[in-house]
């Protein structure tokens, strides 16, 4: 993107349960993928997070997202409605979007991909499923670690 | 008869009669009379001739081979002009009459062999023209009233109704209402009914308010829920408010049609409430299922970081009831994910489309291969049809039933056959296996949900495959039944109805077309 300077190379994890965000975040250890995951509890945060407001307004620390992890089902504003909203705003909807969800029903993840997610990781994470997705996201460079 | 009945056109007589000689004697007889006369010697030939030919009177013996006298009564009231009807009975019988009037004759005349006969036939072939002239002059709201409800068969067409209607009553009752009520434009000769139940009101078109009603109760199971009402136009006069002018027949229809609007709405009340009761159960299973996976995953990834993380510091008794834990949270997620695939059958649409039962069974076989090629498995395919099926759907169902037929299955050489047997409107599908079988008075339980026939220790499942098996050939319209004999292996058999469009689509590329 044009207006975007600082070269970033951080994740933003948006999920409400601490647990399964811990999870996530040793699922991508494991994958030695080594780029920051910054973690918000809720799409709200989010969305602040993404367009520099409020607590995330230090531009050189709360750069926009190389990509965002995505929980669908969350209290007040759901993952369904972030992904539009972002969708909506022209320096955000080019941030590809990965849906983390529990359910791997062909219904949901057709409704999902419809509301413009392109990807798709089902819990629990396994590493293999990590490497893939991760693999596939355009123009997302992958620190990978030396482990 | 008055005297400018002279100028009038020719009588049109019509005479059923299936004795030779009675017939022509009566035929003869009236065309003296300057009559135009048919003679029918049956009940059928008469019907015929009435829908070819306006007549203004007809004879019509009761005993007849084939149709009867009075069968030819109800059959003149369907929907069919109507004009004087004189019976004929070869015996006096007072029943008989009385049954004949109440079914729309005119007159009744026992038959006798004197002279005087013919002369008496033709006294009362006059009074019945002339009485139904009159009739037809005045026709009163309440005859209006008798022929609409004869002329419909109410009560067939309110049967009619209430088998066709599905979901709401509403609509139903409102449609009632109108076929009860004869509609009138005249505003002088207007009735309406009105069906009452509960709080809810259902008026035929053009309804209005009148002190003038005949009430009839509806009830259900013994219990009074409404009333039908015959609203006549609103008069001043006391006398005529308190008496029904509604005929002892039409009378005795009012009765059963209230009888039967309170065995439909009993039977719809009761048929919401199962379906009620059953969508919430589902959407009960549904969201319990759903809501189970969360935490199961949960369970089962931190037992696995917990071994992963701490695996070193304990001992080989710690490690091996972390296994349990693990495998415990693994089989109770796959029961979960099976309880949730049964209760999407219900809430997923059904895509239906030819669908070559051939191809989901290499489907099927691919995504078994590991348990196939562990337990050395062999299926073997005979031909099988094209059939009108969801494809997502047939496909969970032959997974299931291959997948039973190697996992319950002890033999050194687990085997598998997948053929067809026809009838000329079904195909059976069968898969018969050499595993384990099951008794005969289980060949039953099998299909029900969570039931087990085996040690779960031994052998593994979840006691739902079979139920969802059931459900999907049921939406398909068909059924799966199983023969089976302990030790002697299993043969389910898939029914599933003929279709022309899957046969023609047999080779060719076919279009989907979505059911509900």
């Amino acid at each position: 993107m044009a207006t975007t300077t600082v070269q970033t190379s951080n994740f933003l994890l948006v999920e409400d349960d601490p647990d399964d965000a811990l999870l996530t975040q040793r699922a991508f250890k494991k994958a030695n993928i080594w780029n920051p995951i910054d973690s918000v509890t809720s799409a709200e945060d989010a969305w602040q997070y993404l367009t520099q407001q409020g607590p995330y307004a230090d531009q050189s620390r709360y750069p926009k997202p190389l990509c965002v992890l995505l929980d669908l089902n969350m209290p007040g504003m759901d993952g369904r409605e972030l992904i539009a909203k972002m969708g909506a705003d022209e320096t955000l909807k080019d941030i590809p979007v990965i849906v983390i969800s529990t359910s791997d029903y062909e219904k949901d993840m057709e409704h999902v991909r419809s509301m413009g997610a392109k990807h798709y990781i089902i819990k629990p994470l396994k590493m293999q499923s990590v490497l893939q997705v991760v693999a596939s996201l355009p123009n997302v460079s992958v620190i990978l670690g030396t482990a | 008869m008055s005297e400018e009945s002279a100028d009038k056109p020719v009588r049109r007589l019509l005479i059923v009669e299936d004795e030779d000689g009675v017939g022509s004697l009566m035929q003869t007889y009236f065309s003296r009379l300057g009559y135009e006369v048919d003679l029918a010697p049956d009940g059928y030939s008469a019907l015929r001739l009435v829908d070819q030919q306006v007549y203004d009177l007809m004879f019509l013996d009761q005993r007849m081979p084939g149709m009867s006298g009075l069968e030819v009564l109800a059959h003149l009231r369907m929907g069919r002009p109507r004009f004087p009807v004189i019976m004929l009975s070869g015996y006096s019988s007072e029943e008989l009459a009385v049954r004949a009037l109440q079914m729309g004759a005119t007159d009744y005349i026992t038959k006798t062999s004197d002279e005087q006969f013919c002369k008496k036939l033709e006294q009362k072939a006059h009074q019945a023209i002339d009485r139904f002239a009159q009739e037809d002059l005045r026709l009163s709201n309440v005859e209006m009233l008798r022929q609409r409800i004869s002329e419909l068969g109410c009560l067939y067409a309110l049967e009619k109704l209430f088998d066709v209607v599905e979901g709401s009553p509403h609509n139903a009752l409102r449609a009632a209402a109108d076929i009860i009520n004869p509609k009138k434009e005249d505003e002088d000769e207007r009735t309406c009914a009105v069906i009452r139940i509960g709080k809810e009101e259902y008026a035929s078109q053009d309804a209005f308010i009148s002190n003038h009603v005949v009430p009839y109760d509806i009830y259900a199971r013994g219990r009074l829920i409404g009333v039908l009402e015959i609203r006549f136009p609103p008069n001043d006069d006391d006398q005529r408010a308190e008496s029904n002018p509604l005929s002892e027949q039409e009378h005795d229809l009012m009765l059963s049609v209230a009888d039967r609007i309170g065995h439909f709405v009993d039977f719809w009340r009761t048929e919401q409430r199962l379906r009620e009761s059953n969508a919430a159960l589902e959407e009960y299973a549904y969201v319990a299922a759903h809501d189970l996976q969360a935490p199961l995953q949960k369970i089962e990834s931190y037992v696995e970081l917990l071994i992963e993380d701490y695996g070193e510091e304990l001992d080989e008794q710690a490690r091996q009831y972390m296994d349990v834990l693990a495998s415990s949270a693994r089989s109770m997620r796959k029961l979960v994910r099976d309880v949730l695939a049964l209760s999407r059958l219900d809430s997923d649409g059904l895509l239906l489309k030819p669908t070559e039962l051939e191809t989901i069974l290499l489907l099927a076989k691919d995504a078994l291969g590991q348990l196939l090629h562990e337990r050395g498995a062999q299926v073997i395919q005979h031909e099988l049809p094209c059939v009108m099926a969801d494809e997502t759907r047939m496909l969970q169902l032959f997974q299931n039933l291959i997948g039973n037929a190697v996992k319950f299955n002890d033999s050194a050489e687990p085997r598998v056959e997948i053929g067809t047997e026809e009838t000329p409107t079904y195909w059976w599908v069968y898969v018969r296996d050499n595993g384990l079988g099951m008794k005969e008075e289980d060949t039953q339980r099998a299909f029900l949900p969570f039931k087990r026939l085996k040690t779960k220790k031994k052998y593994k499942g979840t006691g739902i495959g079979l139920a969802l098996c059931r459900k999907i050939m049921r939406q398909h319209g068909g059924g799966i039944e199983v023969e089976s004999k302990l030790g002697e292996g299993s043969t389910f058999w898939l029914e599933f109805p003929k279709s022309e469009e899957a046969e023609r689509a047999v080779g060719s590329t076919a279009q989907a077309i979505t059911v509900e």
